[in-house]
C-alpha cells in the first residue's frame, strides 16, 4: 500500500463557533510521570492556597480489587497501591483539575465556552502542576471532546450522522443502539483520532429522549520533551483535528440546531 | 475509504480520561463490547492463556532460589502488573510466552527465532523493560507503563510477527 | 581435575554451562533457551560452570548439586563457547568453590536493565540446550 501525503495542519484554521455547541465535557490530558517527590500532605499544602476557586479537593488513591472464583470458593482481595493524586473541583462543580503521580487533567463540563478560555486556563493549571511534578517528558497528550446531542422525536440518526449506522441490506430491523469506533491515524503527523458514536439511553424509560454521543478523542502517544512550546504547538494542532473530525461527522442539518 | 493496518493503528484502545457521567458510560460500553470479542474462542484464547500462565508462574516462583541460583521471588504486584500489561495489549494481538528473570520480574517474551525475538520485562512499579533481536538490528529500552502499551513496544511485536508472516509468504510462493 | 592444575584463563573456546531448573526458561517450541536463562541481576555477575576436562557424569553431578538445594530436578543445561558473553564486552573470571572447582563467573554486565536483556539476548541466541537424559525421556 502507498504511503499516504502528509495531511496539512494549520493550526490557525478557524472554525464557526456554535453558540448551542452540544459540547458537555472537554478534557486534556497530559500523562507525564512526576520527577519530584510526591507526597500527599505536601502537595496538598502547596496547591490549595493557589486555588482558591476550586474549592472541592479529594484525595484519590489507586486500589486493586480482585475478586477470584473457584468451584466452591471465592476469594476476593483488595489491595491499596497508595496515593495517586488530588481532584480539585470549582464551586459550580464545572471545571475539575486531576494533579496525579502520573499525570495531569483538566475538565470542562457544560457550559463549555470557549477553546481559548479552555485552554487557558489548562495551562495555568498544568504549569502549576510542572512546578510540583517538575516532569521533563510528556508521554501521552489527549484532547478529547465529547458531544450528547438530544434525539428529536421523528428525527432518524442519518438527520444527524453524516455516516449513520446502518442496518444489514435486505433485511429492515429496528436500531437499538449502537456502539461504533473508528481509530484514524493523521498521516504525516504523531496523532491519532479516535471517534466514537453511540446511543445514550434516557435515564429513566419514557422520561426522555435518548440522546447521540459524539466523542472526538485526538491524542498522541510519540514521547515529547517539555520545552520550546512543544505542548501549546501540539495542543493547537490537536484542536484543530478535534474541529474538522466533529464538523465532518455531524450533517449540516444538525449543524443548524446548533447555531 | 483506504484502510492502513499499520502498527500504530493496532486496535488498540487507550483514551484520554474523562471526568462526566458520560465518558464514564463511552468507558463502560466500550469494555463490554471488549469483553464480549473476548468472550469469543478465537479472540480470547490468547488473553485466557496468557492470564492462566501468569497464574502458575506467580505459583512457581513465590519462593526465592526459584532458578537454582538466589533468585529473588515473583511479588504478587508483579504479576498483577503484568496481567495488567497483557489485559492492555490490542485484540488480536499474538499471545505472549509468560517467564521470569531472577531479579523477580516478570518476562513476556514474542518468539519467531533466535535472532527475531522480543522479550519484554514487567517490573512491581510498573516500568517496562524491553530487548529484541530482529535479524541484524537490535532495539532495547525502558518505557513507563500508564495503562497503555508503549508504541515502541506495540511496533516491535508487529515486526516480530510480521516477518513471520513474510516468511510465509514467500515460502508459499516456491 | 585437581584444583592446583586447573588453567585460571578461560579461553575463547572453552564451554560454558548454565544449569537449567526452571521450565519456563525452555522454550517448548523448538527448545532453545530465553534470554531469562542469561540475566545476572540481582547478582553481579551470571554464574557458570566451565566444561574444563569434566566428564558427562562429572558435569550433571554439579548441575544436580545446583538443583538439590532447590529441592527440584535438573532439567538441564545451556552450553555457550566463552568467546559469545566475550563478544558482549563482559569478562569470565575462574572462580573455583567447594563444591564446584570448575565454577566461573561472567562478569562486567553493564548496571542498567535492557542492556543486561539485550545482551543476555546474543547470548541465548548462541547458547545450546541439552537436556538431562530424564528430561529427554531416555
Amino acid at each position: 500500500m502507498g504511503q499516504r501525503a502528509k495531511l496539512k495542519i494549520d493550526a490557525s484554521e478557524e472554525f464557526e463557533r456554535l453558540p448551542r455547541a452540544p459540547i458537555i465535557e472537554a478534557v486534556i490530558e497530559i500523562r507525564a510521570q512526576a520527577e519530584a517527590p510526591w507526597e500527599e500532605g505536601d502537595i496538598q499544602e502547596r496547591l490549595k492556597p493557589k486555588l482558591p476557586d476550586y474549592p472541592k479537593v479529594v484525595s484519590k488513591g489507586a486500589f486493586r480489587q480482585q475478586l477470584k472464583i473457584e468451584p466452591g470458593s471465592v476469594e476476593q482481595s483488595y489491595r491499596d497501591l497508595g496515593w495517586k493524586g488530588l481532584w480539585f473541583q470549582s464551586a459550580d462543580d464545572r471545571q475539575i483539575a486531576q494533579f496525579n503521580r502520573e499525570s495531569f487533567v483538566v475538565s470542562r463540563l457544560y457550559p463549555y465556552e470557549s477553546w481559548e478560555q479552555f485552554n487557558k486556563e489548562a495551562l495555568r493549571l498544568w504549569r502549576m502542576h510542572v512546578q510540583l511534578a517538575n516532569p521533563t517528558q510528556v508521554q501521552r497528550l489527549g484532547v478529547r471532546f465529547i458531544n450528547r446531542m438530544p434525539l428529536v422525536k421523528g428525527k432518524q440518526l442519518k438527520f444527524y450522522l453524516a455516516s449513520p449506522p446502518n442496518t444489514p441490506r435486505k433485511l429492515k430491523l429496528t436500531l437499538n443502539g449502537f456502539f461504533h469506533q473508528d481509530k484514524l491515524s493523521v498521516p504525516g503527523h504523531p496523532y491519532a483520532v479516535n471517534i466514537t458514536r453511540t446511543l445514550l439511553p434516557p435515564e429513566e424509560p419514557g422520561t426522555q429522549d435518548a440522546a447521540l454521543i459524539l466523542d472526538v478523542d485526538v491524542f498522541s502517544e510519540e514521547p515529547f520533551e517539555l520545552r520550546n512550546g512543544a505542548l501549546e504547538r501540539r495542543l493547537a494542532e490537536m484542536r484543530l483535528l478535534k474541529n474538522r473530525a466533529f464538523f465532518g461527522s455531524i450533517t449540516h442539518k444538525a449543524l443548524e440546531s446548533f447555531r | 475509504m483506504k484502510v492502513e493496518l499499520t502498527a500504530n493503528s493496532t486496535f488498540s484502545f487507550g483514551t484520554t480520561r474523562g471526568a462526566s457521567e458520560t465518558a464514564r458510560f463511552v468507558a463502560d460500553q466500550l469494555e463490554q463490547g471488549l469483553r464480549r470479542l473476548l468472550g469469543s474462542y478465537s479472540l480470547g484464547l490468547a488473553p485466557r492463556r496468557t492470564f492462566e500462565q501468569l497464574q502458575a508462574l506467580a505459583d512457581e516462583c513465590r519462593a526465592p532460589g526459584w532458578d537454582g541460583y538466589g533468585a529473588l521471588p515473583v511479588a504478587p504486584q508483579t504479576v498483577r502488573q503484568a496481567m495488567h500489561f497483557s489485559e492492555a495489549l490490542p485484540l488480536g494481538t499474538a499471545a505472549p510466552s509468560v517467564g521470569a528473570e531472577p531479579d523477580g520480574q516478570v518476562t513476556l517474551e514474542w518468539y519467531r527465532s533466535p535472532r527475531r525475538t522480543l522479550s519484554v520485562s514487567i517490573s512491581p512499579e510498573g516500568e517496562i523493560h524491553y530487548a529484541a533481536l530482529l535479524g541484524s538490528s537490535k532495539a532495547y529500552g525502558t518505557e513507563p507503563f500508564f495503562g497503555d502499551v508503549p508504541r515502541v513496544v506495540l511496533q516491535l511485536i508487529h515486526r516480530v510477527g510480521s516477518d513471520e508472516r513474510r516468511n510465509q509468504a514467500d515460502n508459499s510462493e516456491r | 581435575m585437581k584444583e592446583e592444575t586447573k588453567p585460571i584463563t578461560v579461553k575463547d573456546d572453552e564451554w560454558l554451562a548454565r544449569f537449567i531448573v526452571f521450565r519456563k526458561w525452555i522454550r517448548t517450541s523448538d527448545r532453545s533457551l530465553r534470554p531469562d536463562a542469561f540475566i545476572p541481576h540481582p547478582w553481579p555477575d551470571l554464574s557458570v560452570t566451565r566444561h574444563l576436562e569434566l566428564s558427562q557424569k562429572e558435569m550433571w553431578e554439579i548441575g544436580q548439586g545446583i538443583a538439590d538445594q532447590r529441592g527440584t530436578k535438573l532439567l538441564g543445561r545451556g552450553d555457550v563457547q566463552a568467546s559469545v558473553p566475550r563478544a558482549q564486552r563482559l569478562q569470565i573470571e575462574a572462580a573455583p568453590i567447594a563444591r564446584n572447582l570448575n565454577h566461573a563467573n561472567v562478569t562486567g554486565w553493564p548496571a542498567d536493565k535492557p542492556a543486561q536483556k539485550m545482551i543476555a539476548q546474543e547470548i541465548a541466541a548462541r547458547a545450546f540446550f541439552v537436556a538431562t537424559a530424564l528430561d529427554r525421556g531416555d
